[in-house]
């Protein structure tokens, strides 16, 4: 797997990792609203990768992760996975309905439900962040939901994401409680042209 | 000249914004680090009048930083600047008269006016206009 661009200078770099700062320092904190416990993120990493990459990134050798995949349309169209092992999704569902969370051993069906509202929320909080700062709007389509037991699934869901170079950039930073009782990762995939909007965008902001 | 600041962050487009916001209202910037522990040698080398301070950073993070300062100057004036806009950031300066946060993504206006509250220039403004 790639793990560097070679197109992007050291402070275009250094902007979109900030990007992923405040996306995930928002959706992070939005997390420990829900939950009611201390959520802290990560230094965000940028990679630049395609669909297999990811797959590669997201597949873990014992443990299924979940991965929940979001559209983010309006003036940047990007994606975004929240990917989290399975007890760990369990666990922030746990913490957010101590009495009611629905287990993924017992009704799958209705842990996917929560799990993409969690997803949604994460996201939504992330891109309104992100726009908040370019000054851009954000819109989102549904989510989708599947594990790395279903790695064509994956691959399906990333189809899209590439803009016919087959490979995007990808801006990652991992979310846990103070604890480490969960952790979990958002990537938040660009095209070249997203990258490119976003950076004309900060050079318009610093004037 | 105005208040001299240290502005921290691992940021370099964090510290622009930071920077650009703060020379425009007259401030002077008196030098800039990328963690916590730079944050500290700086601090103590230049005696800022006001230090902003991201939290999340390598090597040291804010938090910790930001109680090194307190220890060494329980009267400067500090701004936590994070993406992170929580409870358990916000009391770290909740009962702290020098102390502010403010969460990013914010404006001038926004980053100007947890400035004045920090370095209580609204209390000397209004002194000297009442004088």
């Amino acid at each position: 797997m790639a793990s560097w661009n070679p197109e992007l200078s050291e402070e275009q770099t250094d902007s979109l990792k900030e990007i992923g700062n405040i996306g995930a320092g928002h959706a992070a904190s939005e997390l420990a609203e829900l939950i009611g416990r201390k959520c802290i993120v990560s230094i965000p990493e940028l990679i630049c990768t395609d669909a297999a990459g990811i797959r590669q990134f997201v597949q873990s050798p014992d443990v299924m992760v979940v991965v929940l995949h979001m559209n983010m349309l309006g003036d940047i169209p990007a994606e975004m996975l929240v990917l989290a092992r399975l007890p760990h999704a369990q666990q922030m569902l746990d913490y957010m309905s101590p009495t009611s969370a629905p287990k993924a051993a017992h009704n799958l069906q209705s842990f996917q439900l929560a799990l993409r509202q969690l997803g949604e929320v994460l996201t939504r909080s992330f891109a309104d962040a992100i726009s908040q700062f370019l000054g851009t709007s954000a819109r989102f389509a549904f989510a989708d939901t599947t594990g790395t037991d279903k790695p064509d699934a994956i691959t399906a869901l990333l189809a899209s994401s590439s803009d016919g170079s087959g490979s995007f950039l990808a801006v990652y930073a991992d979310f846990f409680d103070v604890d480490r009782t969960f952790e979990g990762k958002l990537v938040y995939l660009l095209t070249s042209k997203a990258q490119r909007m976003i950076l004309e965008r900060i050079d318009q902001l610093l004037g | 000249m105005g208040p001299r600041v240290l502005i921290v962050d691992d940021s370099r487009l964090a510290r622009a914004t930071v920077r650009k916001y703060l020379v425009q209202a007259g401030l002077e910037v008196a030098g800039e680090a990328g963690n916590g522990r730079e944050a500290i040698e700086l601090f103590t080398q230049l005696s800022p009048d006001l230090v902003t301070l991201d939290i999340t950073m390598p090597e040291m993070d804010g938090l910790t930083a930001f109680r090194e300062i307190r220890k060494r100057a329980p009267d400067a004036a500090v701004l936590l600047v994070t993406s992170l806009d929580q409870k358990f950031i916000a009391d770290e300066v909740a009962n702290d008269p020098h102390g502010g946060l403010i969460p990013k993504p914010f404006s001038s206006f926004d980053l100007l006016k947890a400035v004045r509250r920090v370095l209580h220039w609204e209390e000397s403004t209004d002194s000297s206009t009442e004088a």
